[in-house]
């Protein structure tokens, strides 16, 4: 089920999808961004307030495997072991596609992209992530992350309105919780504990993104 | 969007009614799960499972992921009931046809791994294609929270099949709750893409198949 679908196939359904958004957004506004670098997700509406918010987290995830790789250089984590750090690649090479979709999403609608993470969540992962120490702490961060942003793209699902981007939605929220599966499993944990994926712990589109 | 645990799984909202399309889909997503679990029922019953060597994790997933299944086909029962329309009468054809009728062709762990993959593909390849299908949201909230946890299923099989596969299962073999030193290459097995493509879904009218 996971196939080979790559960035630019995704991205002609991003393009149907954001031509939609575009007429159904109504934002009032001049774009996503203020100049000072914060988008507050309520300036805008609908489906475009879930696409900002989607890829802001999808950017936090991809920040947050470049501090883990940048916090291993410089000592202040333990080298991690080869599963883990064969991890944080395919993580984060899947995070920066989805990354890039919603941004063709955002941009097609005529705004600038988001750039920015979602605020609420990197300040309860930085912590985290800078008192792992060990590989342990590393894979309970990213736990957190991904449970976090899975979470948030079934809330999504049930929000969303345009088909384009629900689907969108839909293909990428299984990928996010095979991470989940996966973290769970290497941290000796059941890897698929619930008959059900959940939407507990997921980000509002009131979320600030900064 | 909905806010953080708004949004209730499982729920179905009035707006389905008998005979409307929406109401064809979870009979073939009932019918889907019911074949999943008949499935397991005999992947459970292979002596290569049940006996020494006996892998512990492999069998937890395995009793897990019936569970699972079993209780999707409630939920999509209820869905069903809830609009007056009762349980498909047998379960999907197509997908019980996945587990070789043979049962010498199903006598070791890798047959089971392999025919338990093939199931749960096209479980969460349909359960994906109906949210992008069904018009109340309350159903498709439910199908995308099914279809992720079949995804999750489907990457912890194929990471066991490359573990077994590379002779590396006794990895499995720690205490639980300690870390799992996973080769990596069944860390790329299990994650294959960025986005999951519902290639192999059966068709959404289906229901038990001809």
């Amino acid at each position: 089920m996971t196939g080979p679908l790559d960035r630019r196939t995704f991205l002609a359904a991003a393009a149907g999808a954001a031509a939609a958004l575009g007429v159904a957004c109504s934002t009032g506004g001049n774009g996503t961004e203020e100049s000072t670098g914060i988008t507050r997700l309520d300036r805008l509406d609908g489906d475009l307030a879930i696409a900002a918010l989607l890829q802001s987290l999808e950017n936090l995830a991809v920040a947050s495997c470049e501090a883990t790789r940048e916090f291993v250089r410089d000592g202040r984590i333990e080298a991690l072991p080869p599963p883990l750090a064969t991890y944080v690649d395919l993580a984060q090479a899947h995070h920066a596609e989805h990354a890039g979709t919603w941004n063709g999403v955002v941009t097609s609608a005529g705004l600038r992209g988001i750039t920015g993470v979602d605020l609420a969540l990197k300040t309860r992962l930085e912590p985290m992530l800078f008192r792992a120490g060990d590989h342990l702490g590393v894979a309970t961060a990213f736990l957190e992350l991904e449970s976090v942003t899975a979470a948030t793209y079934l809330s999504a699902i049930g929000g969303l309105t345009n088909n384009a981007a629900l689907q969108m939605s839909a293909s990428i929220h299984p990928v996010e919780l095979e991470h989940v599966a996966l973290l769970n499993l290497f941290l000796g944990r059941p890897p698929v504990p619930d008959a059900f994926a959940r939407v507990d712990g997921a980000r509002p589109v009131t979320d600030t993104i900064g | 969007m909905a806010g953080p645990g708004v949004l209730a799984v499982g729920r179905i909202g009035p707006a389905l009614a008998a005979g409307t399309p929406d109401v064809s889909i979870l009979r073939t997503a009932s019918a889907v799960d019911r074949a999943a679990v008949g499935a397991y029922d005999a992947f459970l019953a292979v002596e290569a499972v049940t006996a020494p060597p006996l892998h512990r994790p492999v069998v937890d997933l395995l009793e897990a992921a019936r569970r699972h299944h079993n209780d999707h086909v409630a939920a999509y029962d209820d869905a069903l009931a809830k609009r007056g329309v009762g349980p498909p009468a047998t379960p999907n054809r197509a997908v019980a046809a996945l587990v070789p009728s043979d049962r010498s062709r199903l006598a070791s762990l890798e047959a089971v791994l392999a025919a338990a993959a093939a199931v749960e593909e096209v479980a969460a390849d349909t359960f994906q294609q109906a949210v992008g299908l069904l018009d109340d949201v309350g159903a498709r909230s439910l199908a995308a929270a099914v279809a992720g946890v079949e995804a999750q299923h489907l990457a912890v099989l194929r990471l066991y099949r490359a573990l077994l596969g590379s002779g590396g299962m006794a990895v499995l073999a720690g205490p639980e709750g300690s870390p799992v030193r996973l080769p990596p290459a069944t860390i790329e097995a299990a994650l294959p893409g960025p986005f999951a493509e519902p290639a192999r879904a059966r068709p959404p009218g289906e229901g038990s198949g001809s």
